[in-house]
């Protein structure tokens, strides 16, 4: 990787980085955004993430990337899991245990079905 | 499907109830709200509540909107149905029935003075937090990263640098409110061949994570923002001070640090200017005085963790004896978002006293616990009903505590005042360091604040004698009283103690270890009271007898 000198330098590597993003979205691949941070692997997002890593590399599905990202703010929520398909809008899912895992790979990413219950405006409203 | 019942509250009326009020109506106005209310439907998104002492008597009856915090007034029962079809059902401020500012007074005025869009919708700090993948530097450079650095070292002077910042108005973020800009402009006049940076995060106050978010989310924005200290300072390294449980956080700064210096974005000539900078990560121990800013720098010379007597202040004489900066974890990362836009535009959210945003951790006996970010100058009961979606079980909100162990204790009748540096410090309480611990009607005062007094005796560091010594005292003191064994005068000699360990310990840990207490003799000496003359524990919390041996109760800190 080269260094960066100037303003300009660094935003050749902004719109390469973007452009890198926007072929992937074009791609229609799925991406699934696992929340790793302090809270969400307290609450068993390690045990979430080997679930989805396990399944999408049983089925070879590989249409279907896994990332990591940190806390969004709903700590009483987690393992906060996001699903994109291609260009569709993004889906939030709160409280996804290893079973919820299961389901939203197989009723959202397979069956193309969003798993309502585990929405996290759903889980929110459920507050009061 | 699950058929799910939608209580989503997000938004919260106040309809000003006093005697002078009612007089003019606010009855039958609440009744027409209500009424208005439940006729479009909204039931489960808005709640409606009385406030009473808003000042403003010609303006009366009042009401006051959040999030938006608008102050209506006055409203008769006929503008009901327009307030909730226009600015409830539709989302658009009625401008011509809006109070005008000048006219308001005390904290009503405060609240009016917020500026900021939606709250929520505004994030600075935590602005990629969620969105990127933390170890990633492709994903922070896409989302304007180091774009305030590059900008800083090939347009600005470090004059300029400092400038900016003091324009944007920052305060510091870890609980004192010191002016950001300010701060720098000292260090950097300061002269000596070598400085330092260091970035404090080790945030040990009990329920205060917020450093941690940042860190574990967005690592480089804390790098940037220490390369732009250090170069607006004149310094050359720099010590990010994680604590030790922070284990995903020390991970995620390392490999930002690697990642950085393979871009040139740290090291030696960044950029290909002659502006060198190093950046090391020191681990804490575990020790809760470390986060005084003077144990810290003592911490990493390899001492023991001990605050040091001041002045001279770590301005001038800190880490090695040289010149240091000291900054919290979400000051520095608001600095690169300034530097990158402006300080005019900074000034634009918050309040007037204290522009920006602040990170709030909230926890405690509400139904949502978590992170938010929201402008300066909200208040609890906004904080509680919109961004904690309401108390656990519906009970009634007794208490807050903000700013972890040491902040202050706010009693519900405070519970609308402003969240920001000046006016709470108007209201006799600290904000802290962001943390916001709710406890309803089922906590007993006497023992919270006994849990925290066993908290500081045990991270006292013991080189000063009132703190030492104080802390202990006060515990045994609440132990008794929470086994009814204490006499009325203990609480003379709490506030004794209190008094000695304000006006003598060396450091804050012992300062602010004696404000619960105050706080609690203040607000809820009733409650203290009615332990010690009747016997009983109002909230049936405390065992109002003799549990354990006293004697082991009693024990010094040793075999605790």
């Amino acid at each position: 990787m080269t260094t960066i000198k100037s303003l300009a330098d660094l935003d050749q590597l902004r719109q390469a980085a973007l452009q890198n993003k926007q072929r992937q979205a074009e791609t229609g691949d799925a991406w699934m955004t696992v929340d790793l941070s302090t809270p969400a692997l307290a609450s068993g997002a390690s045990r979430t993430l080997k679930t989805i890593l396990d399944y999408v590399a049983a089925r070879k599905l590989e249409h279907v990337h896994v990332q990591q990202t940190a806390n969004i703010g709903y700590d009483s929520l987690e393992p906060i899991v996001r699903v994109v398909i291609g260009g569709n809008p993004e889906v939030t899912y709160g409280k996804v245990t290893e079973a919820v895992a299961e389901r939203i790979l197989t009723e959202h990413l397979l069956g193309g079905k969003v798993v309502e219950e585990y929405r996290i405006e759903q889980l929110l409203a459920q507050l009061g | 499907m699950m058929e799910v019942k939608v209580i989503n509250k997000r938004a919260l009326v106040l309809v000003s109830d006093d005697s002078e009020s009612r007089r003019l109506g606010s009855q039958e106005l609440l009744q027409a709200l209500r009424t208005e209310i439940d006729r479009c439907g909204l039931a489960n998104e808005v709640d409606l509540n009385t406030i009473v002492d808003v000042g403003a008597k010609n303006l009366l009856p009042l009401v006051i909107i959040y999030p938006e915090a608008v102050v209506y007034g006055p409203v008769h029962p006929a503008d009901a149905g327009r307030i909730v079809k226009e600015h409830l059902s539709q989302g658009r401020v009625i401008e011509e029935m809006i109070v005008p500012k000048h006219q308001l007074t005390g904290r009503i005025a405060w609240l009016a003075a917020r500026s900021g869009a939606l709250p929520a919708a505004q994030r600075i700090v935590l602005e990629r937090a969620g969105r990127i993948d933390p170890e990633s530097i492709e994903d922070y450079i896409i989302y304007d990263g180091y774009q305030a650095l590059t900008k800083a070292l090939t347009q600005m002077t470090p004059a300029q640098v400092i400038e900016e910042l003091t324009i944007s108005g920052l305060q510091g973020r870890g609980g004192a409110g010191f002016p950001t800009g300010k701060k720098w402009e000292i260090v950097a006049s300061t002269s000596g061949s070598k400085k330092y940076v260091i970035c404090n995060a080790d945030e040990s106050e009990p329920g205060t994570y917020k450093d941690r978010v940042i860190l574990e989310s967005d690592p480089h924005s804390i790098v940037e923002a220490m390369a732009l200290a250090a170069y607006a300072i004149g310094a050359d390294e720099g010590f990010i001070y994680i604590r030790g449980e922070y284990q995903l956080a020390q991970q995620r700064f390392q490999k930002a640090i690697e990642q950085a210096q393979a871009l040139g974005l740290l090291g030696e000539h960044i950029l290909g200017t002659d502006f060198s900078f190093h950046l090391h990560i020191h681990s804490g121990a575990g020790a809760y005085v470390c986060g005084e800013e003077t144990a810290l720098i003592e911490s990493i010379e390899g001492k023991r963790g001990e605050p040091r007597s001041r002045p001279p202040y770590p301005t001038t004489h800190g880490l090695w004896g040289c010149p240091t900066l000291v900054n919290n974890v979400e000051t520095l990362a608001n600095v690169p978002p300034i530097l990158r836009r402006s300080g005019e535009w900074y000034k634009k959210f918050g309040t007037p006293s204290s522009p920006g945003t602040k990170v709030y951790t909230i926890f405690g006996n509400v139904n949502l616990t978590g992170v938010f970010e929201v402008p300066m100058g909200i208040t609890l009961r906004e904080a509680i009903s919109i961004y904690a979606k309401g108390m656990k079980n519906g009970a009634a909100f007794k208490l807050a505590q903000t700013g972890g162990s040491s902040g202050s204790l706010i009693p519900a009748s405070l519970q609308d005042t402003p969240l920001d540096f000046a006016a709470t410090r108007k209201a006799g309480v600290s904000l802290g360091s962001g943390a916001l611990l709710i406890a309803d009607e089922n906590t007993c005062v006497v023992d919270l604040v006994k849990v925290l007094l066993n908290f500081f005796r045990f991270e006292s560091c013991g080189k000063c004698t009132p703190c030492r010594i104080g802390t202990q005292r006060s515990y045994e003191i609440l132990t008794r009283i929470t086994q009814g064994q204490a006499e009325l005068d203990a609480l003379d000699e709490l506030l004794k103690l209190a008094d000695q360990m304000v006006r003598l310990s060396n450091c804050g840990l012992g300062q602010t270890a004696a404000v619960p207490i105050r706080d609690m003799l203040k607000h809820f000496r009733t409650e203290v009271e009615a332990h010690i003359q009747l016997g009983v524990c109002p909230t049936g919390v405390c065992p109002m007898r003799v549990e354990a041996p006293a004697a082991e109760e009693m024990q010094p800190l040793a075999s605790a």
